[in-house]
């Protein structure tokens, strides 16, 4: 995978101790942080607490990092886990949609020319379509967002979530069916 | 299998909703590491500390056998703990180095 020139600077800097360098980290690799952990745990107050738990961490194991995937999948990973983690102790089990159908089947049920485009021309829809986001399991509302709003690749979501492509495809083709069965239901999209 | 499509209309609906981090956030946080990295620092420091000490009473305790004391029965009363120590040095080693794994496993639970 390709790094950032600036990654191993960086890093070293943090290590340091320079001036301002882990906060200007923190700043950089946030938002990424947040959207895992909240789509995760879907709670403001405690996704804030376990944002924190994630950068101590960070700042604790970052001698560790051995620059074999990019910075920003390597903190991704650590939010990843310690929201999986807190989900496990709180037993809630990270729900999931795979079953028994096959991964193909899933994908040619998928037909994307119904789109959901249409469901968010106004911000009201918008908000449904959000609404709709919010009510899928934690792992694929997660997977959702890394791949729509952070635009990360598969294969990043894939070093983040230590899931295999073809699982997290699989699970972005279904989130898209929830979302249009989730909003037909409600008449935003036509059936 | 392929590569889903990214949505528009997904990315817009999400962004809709703000981070809830405070605004000073990547402050807090990095004056708490920092003050944990202090801790830890600190700890080392504790060790380094009562290694110093160890070896200043050693220094002491040699000084004392090595030069002993003009009055008769001045170290009498020491007389047995310094052969017990000599004779099992390696006993005497291995419960001293299990007691300060203990201790600094214990200040580690504690200050987890």
């Amino acid at each position: 995978m390709s790094q950032e020139p600036d990654e191993h600077a960086r890093v070293r800097a943090v290590l340091v101790n320079e001036a301002h360098a882990f906060e200007s980290l923190v700043r950089d690799y946030q938002k990424l942080c947040w959207h895992i952990v909240f789509r995760m745990v879907g709670n403001p107050d405690d996704a804030r607490d376990l944002c924190q738990e994630t950068f101590l961490r960070v700042h604790r194991q970052l001698h560790q990092f051995r620059f074999e995937c990019p910075l920003k999948s390597w903190i991704g990973r650590v939010a990843y886990s310690i929201a999986l983690r807190h989900l496990e102790r709180r037993r809630a089990a990270p729900v999931t949609y795979l079953d028994d159908e096959g991964e193909s089947s899933i994908e040619s049920l998928t037909d994307e020319s119904l789109d959901l485009e249409e469901a968010a021309g106004d911000e009201q829809q918008a908000v449904l379509l959000l609404q709709a986001v919010e009510a899928l399991p934690p792992v694929p509302r997660t997977l959702v967002t890394l791949y729509h709003l952070e635009e990360l690749s598969i294969p990043e979501i894939a070093s983040i979530t230590d899931m295999s492509e073809g699982t997290i495809k699989s699970h972005l083709f279904r989130a898209r069916l929830s979302l249009r069965d989730w909003l037909q239901r409600r008449g935003v999209v036509a059936p | 299998m392929r590569t889903p499509d990214r949505s528009a209309a997904i990315a817009k609906a999400l962004a809709l909703q703000a981070d809830g981090l405070p605004k000073d956030f990547p402050a807090q946080v990095a004056a708490l590491a920092e003050a944990r990295a202090s801790a830890r620092y600190l700890s080392l420091n504790d060790l380094a500390l009562l290694g110093a000490f160890v070896l200043m009473i050693g220094v002491c305790v040699a000084g004392w056998l090595l030069f002993d004391s003009p009055e008769p029965g001045g170290v009498e009363w020491f007389a047995p703990i310094v052969r017990a120590v000599t004779s099992q040095p390696w006993l005497v080693l291995g419960v001293a180095g299990v007691a300060v794994v203990q201790m600094l496993t214990f200040r580690r639970r504690a200050t987890l």
